[in-house]
C-alpha cells in the first residue's frame, strides 16, 4: 500500500503526464490544414471505409460488395445515377425472340489485372464459379445453359427474366480470372484477380492495400497505391478525414455532417440511396390487430425524425420503395400519416384503454408492450428506435428495445421472433424492387418464402406478385409495383421509417469522388489528385 | 483532522443519497419526456445541461441516473460482500473438502480478468440492468470469500473459540458471535471501496450495450449516446462523464477515510 506522501507524488506524476499528453495533442492539432487539402504523396490515395468482409473471396457471404467497392472487381453491366443498366465489361446485349436467351457482347479491350484478355469463355467460367460456390446466386436467377463464342456470351435462363441485365450487375457476378485460381492462386488469402483499376496487394479486415492495375482496360489509373483502412466507428472516420489521415471517407454520420457541409476544404457528395429503414411488424402477436398496427404507424412522427433527429440525412418514410426509384412515391397514399389523436382513437377502437393509470394502455389485464429488436452497428437505427419508443409512449404503447448482434437479425426475422424488428434494406440492388417486395411480404406457405417471417399474407398481393414476375413491359411493371405498395400501406403492413441518403465525403486534395445510388461503386479511376 | 475529513465525506455521501432518493421530487423536468423539435440544445437557463438527441433534459436524466447508479452499486456490493463472506467463513471454519471446493472455485473466478468475464456473462444473458448486476455479482464475490476465509482461519486458532467449543457452543452461534464480528469491519471497508468501482463497471457495461437499455437514464448509456455528437454537442458526453467522476471520487475518498478510521493499527 502507498504511504500518504507516496500517493501524493504519484498523483502529481499522473496529473503532469496527462497535461503533457494534452499539450502534445493540441500542438499536433495545429498545422494540419495543409495536410487536409494536399496529398502527402501524389501517388497514394487513402480511403476510410466501413468493412464487413473477412476475406476478398467474392462468392463468400456478401464479400463481393467489398471487392467491387475497393476497385478490384467489375461486372458485365453497371447502374448509373438513375439506376438504369449501362454497359461495363459488356458493351451491348439483347434478348432472343422467345425471351429466354440473352446475348452479351464482351468488350474486346477488357483485360484482367494479370494481362489476360477477358473472353466470353473466361466470363462463363467466372459466372459458373459464382453459382458453384455461392448458394445465394440462385436467388437472382437460374440458368439452363451458358455458351461462349469469342466475345459473345449467351445465357439461357430457366424462366423468363425481364431484368437479367440488372441481375447480372450484382457484385456476386463480378468477373474474376478463374484460370489463375486453377494455377494455384488462393482468392481468400491473396485476393481475386479482377478487371478493375486496382489490384489487391494485401488485405486484412482492418486494412487493405491496393496497387495500380498496370493492364487496366478502361482509361488511366491515377494512383500507384490505395490505402483503405477500415474505420467502423463513424466519429473516428469523420475525425480521420478532418485531420487528413484519409482523403475520402464513406458514410459520414448525421451528427458529424456539420463539420463538412459548407467547409471549403471538403466536398460532400450525397445522394438518396436505394435503402429503406423499415420496422417489420409481426402479424401474429399483439400486432395482429390492424388497428394497433395503424396506431403504431400513425403515432410515429417520421417527418421530425428525418429532419431534426437525423438532421436531414434521411428522407421521411412513407412507402416501401424510396423516392429515389421511380415507383410512384408521390401518388401513393399513406392512410397512417402522423397524428397522435388518430393513433389514440385507433387504440381505443381496438379496445385498449389505460385502466390502471400507469400511462400504458391495457386490455383484458394485459398491457400493450411490444418488443422492438434492433442492432446498433448503424448509428441511425438506435436513434430511430428510441424516437419511436418516446413517441409511442405518448399514446400509451410501451416499447421494449432489445439490442442484438447484427448476425442474429436475419434469423430472428425468419423465425418471426419479434413484435417489431428494424432493418436497413437495399430495396433494388438489381435495379428492380421485385425481390424485395416478394421476399418480405409474399405469403410464406410452409417456409417457401422464409424471409417473410412476419406472417403477413394477402391473396390480392400474392396474385399481383405472380403477375409481376412474368411481366416484361416496363410501364405495366411500374403500375403493378405501385399497386403492390399501396396494398402494403392500406394493410399497415410495416412501419417505413425513412430513406437514408448515402454520402462520400472527400477533401479538396482529390477530385472525382462520386456516390451513386447503388453503394458498391466507391473507388474508381475517376478519383484523381487535385491539380 | 482525520475526523473532520471523514465527516465532510460522509456528509457529501449523505447529500448524494438524499439527492438520489428524492430525485423524482427534485428534477426540474420529466427525464423521459421527449420533444424532438427541441433536441440537442446547448445548456441554458431552461435546460441547465442542455438536451439530448430526443430533446430530453440532460440534467434531469443525470439526477435519475445517480439514483440508478447508487442503487445498482449498493445492490452489487451487498450481494458480493454477503455471498463472499458467507462462503469464505464456511470454507475457513470447516476446512477439508468443503474448503477445497470453495477455494478452488474462488481461484477459478479470480483467474479470469473480471470485467471481461462480466462482459461475456452479460452478453450471453442479454443486455439489461438486472443481468449486469448478476454478471458483476458472479465475478465479484470471490475476493470477499478469500478475505473472509483468511480472517476466519486466524480467528479459529484463538483461545476464545476453543473455549466456546469446550463450553458446548453450536457452530451457528460461534460463527455468529465470534467469527462474523471479526470479518465484518474488513468486509465493510472493502465494500465501501468497491462502491465506486462497481459504479464504473456498471456504467462500462451499459456503455457497451450490455447493461441498461434505452430509455433508461444511465450514465454509461448516456455517454454512449453522446458519442455520436462528440464534435457538435460535446456536453452530452461531458456531463455524464463528470457525474461519474465526481460521484466515484467522493465514494473513493469516503471509503479511504472510513478505512483510516476503522483500521485497528492506528
Amino acid at each position: 500500500m502507498l504511504t500518504k506522501t507516496g500517493r501524493k507524488t504519484w498523483l502529481k506524476k499522473v496529473v503532469l503526464a496527462s497535461f503533457a499528453t494534452l499539450m502534445i495533442g493540441a500542438l499536433a492539432g495545429c498545422g494540419s490544414s495543409d495536410k487536409v487539402t494536399q496529398l502527402a504523396n501524389k501517388d497514394t490515395l487513402s480511403v476510410g471505409v466501413t468493412n464487413f468482409a473477412d476475406t476478398l473471396e467474392p462468392t463468400e457471404n456478401y464479400f463481393a460488395w467489398v471487392v467491387m467497392r475497393y476497385g478490384v472487381g467489375e461486372t458485365l453491366t453497371k447502374f448509373d445515377e438513375k439506376m438504369n443498366t449501362t454497359p461495363w465489361l459488356a458493351k451491348e446485349w439483347f434478348v432472343s425472340e422467345d425471351k429466354m436467351t440473352w446475348t452479351f457482347i464482351i468488350d474486346e479491350k477488357a483485360k484482367f489485372s494479370n494481362g489476360r484478355p477477358v473472353t466470353a469463355e473466361a466470363v462463363k467460367a467466372s459466372i459458373e464459379r459464382s453459382f458453384a460456390k455461392a448458394k445465394r446466386a440462385t436467388t437472382f436467377f437460374e440458368y439452363a445453359d451458358i455458351k461462349a463464342d469469342g466475345q459473345k456470351l449467351m445465357i439461357t435462363t430457366k424462366k423468363t427474366l425481364p431484368n437479367l441485365p440488372g441481375l447480372i450487375a450484382d457484385p456476386l457476378f463480378l468477373i474474376v480470372d478463374v484460370q489463375t485460381e486453377k494455377e494455384g492462386r488462393n482468392f481468400s488469402k491473396e485476393g481475386p484477380i479482377g478487371t478493375g483499376p486496382y489490384a489487391v496487394k494485401s488485405f486484412t479486415k482492418e486494412k487493405a492495400t491496393m496497387v495500380k492495375n498496370e493492364h487496366y482496360w478502361n482509361g488511366e489509373v491515377p494512383f500507384k497505391t490505395v490505402e483503405i483502412p477500415s474505420i467502423d466507428d463513424p466519429n473516428t472516420r469523420a475525425l480521420s478525414l478532418q485531420s487528413g489521415d484519409v482523403n475520402v471517407a464513406v458514410n459520414i454520420a448525421a451528427a458529424d455532417m456539420v463539420n463538412f457541409v459548407g467547409n471549403d476544404k471538403f466536398v460532400v457528395d450525397e445522394i438518396a440511396s436505394l435503402r429503406t429503414v423499415v420496422a417489420r411488424m409481426n402479424h401474429k402477436g399483439l400486432l395482429a390487430d390492424p388497428k394497433v398496427r395503424a396506431a403504431v404507424i400513425s403515432g410515429s412522427d417520421r417527418e421530425t425524425y428525418a429532419k431534426t433527429l437525423l438532421k436531414n440525412t434521411f428522407i421521411p418514410g412513407k412507402a416501401p420503395i424510396p423516392p429515389s426509384l421511380d415507383y410512384g412515391f408521390d401518388q401513393l397514399k399513406d392512410p397512417n400519416t402522423y397524428s397522435q389523436e388518430r393513433a389514440k382513437k385507433l387504440l381505443e377502437e381496438a379496445g385498449w384503454k389505460d385502466t390502471n393509470g400507469n400511462g400504458i394502455v391495457d386490455k383484458d389485464g394485459k398491457e400493450l408492450t411490444l418488443n422492438f429488436v434492433i442492432y446498433n452497428s448503424r448509428a441511425e437505427l438506435p436513434a430511430y428506435a428510441e424516437a419511436v419508443q418516446a413517441d409511442l409512449k405518448k399514446i400509451g404503447i410501451d416499447i421494449k428495445i432489445k439490442t442484438v448482434d447484427y448476425n442474429l437479425i436475419d434469423k430472428m426475422g425468419i423465425d418471426g421472433d419479434y413484435d417489431m424488428l428494424i432493418s436497413n434494406i437495399v430495396t433494388a440492388n438489381t435495379g428492380d424492387p421485385q425481390l424485395y417486395l416478394l421476399g418480405y411480404w409474399m405469403t410464406n406457405v410452409g417456409g417457401n418464402n422464409p424471409q417473410n417471417g412476419s406472417g403477413y399474407s394477402n391473396p390480392i398481393y400474392d396474385e399481383k406478385m405472380e403477375q409481376l414476375q412474368v411481366e416484361f413491359n416496363p410501364a405495366k411493371r411500374k403500375q403493378l409495383i405501385i399497386e403492390l405498395q399501396q396494398i402494403l400501406l392500406d394493410d399497415s403492413a410495416a412501419l417505413f421509417l425513412g430513406y437514408p441518403k448515402t454520402n462520400l465525403v472527400s477533401s479538396k486534395a482529390v477530385t472525382g469522388v462520386k456516390m451513386l445510388p447503388s453503394d458498391y461503386y466507391w473507388i474508381t479511376n475517376n478519383i484523381k489528385p487535385a491539380k | 483532522m482525520k475526523n473532520k475529513l471523514f465527516c465532510l465525506y460522509t456528509g457529501l455521501v449523505c447529500f448524494m443519497l438524499i439527492f438520489a432518493i428524492f430525485a423524482p421530487y427534485i428534477v426540474p423536468q420529466d427525464p423521459f419526456y421527449s420533444d424532438i423539435a427541441s433536441s440537442l440544445q446547448e445548456p441554458s437557463a431552461q435546460h441547465w445541461f442542455g438536451t439530448d438527441k430526443l430533446g430530453r433534459d440532460v440534467f434531469s436524466r443525470l439526477l435519475y441516473g445517480m439514483r440508478l447508479s447508487l442503487f445498482t452499486a449498493i445492490t452489487i456490493v451487498f450481494c458480493i460482500a454477503s455471498i463472499g463472506s458467507i462462503m469464505g467463513a464456511i470454507a475457513g471454519y470447516f476446512g477439508g473438502k468443503i474448503e477445497q471446493v470453495i477455494m478452488r472455485l474462488v481461484d477459478i473466478m479470480l483467474a479470469f480478468p473480471g470485467i471481461v468475464l462480466a462482459i461475456a456473462i452479460a452478453g450471453i444473458l442479454g443486455g439489461s440492468i438486472g443481468n449486469a448486476i448478476l454478471a458483476l455479482t458472479i465475478v465479484g464475490w470471490a475476493k470477499y470469500a478469500r478475505m473472509a476465509r483468511s480472517v476466519t482461519l486466524k480467528v479459529c486458532n484463538e483461545d476464545y473459540i476453543a473455549a466456546a467449543k469446550v463450553q458446548g457452543g453450536t457452530t451457528f452461534n460461534i460463527i455468529k458471535r465470534h467469527i462474523f464480528p471479526n470479518v465484518l469491519p474488513l468486509v465493510v471497508v472493502t465494500g465501501a471501496m468497491d462502491l465506486g468501482v462497481m459504479m464504473v463497471e456498471v456504467a462500462g457495461l451499459s456503455f457497451l450495450g450490455f447493461g441498461a437499455q434505452p430509455p433508461t437514464p444511465e450514465w454509461g448509456l448516456m455517454i454512449n449516446d453522446g458519442r455520436q455528437y462528440l464534435q457538435s454537442s460535446p456536453y452530452l458526453m461531458m456531463f455524464p462523464g463528470l457525474a461519474i467522476f465526481i460521484v466515484v471520487s467522493i465514494f473513493n475518498l469516503w471509503s479511504d477515510a472510513l478505512r483510516d478510521k476503522m483500521d485497528p493499527r492506528q
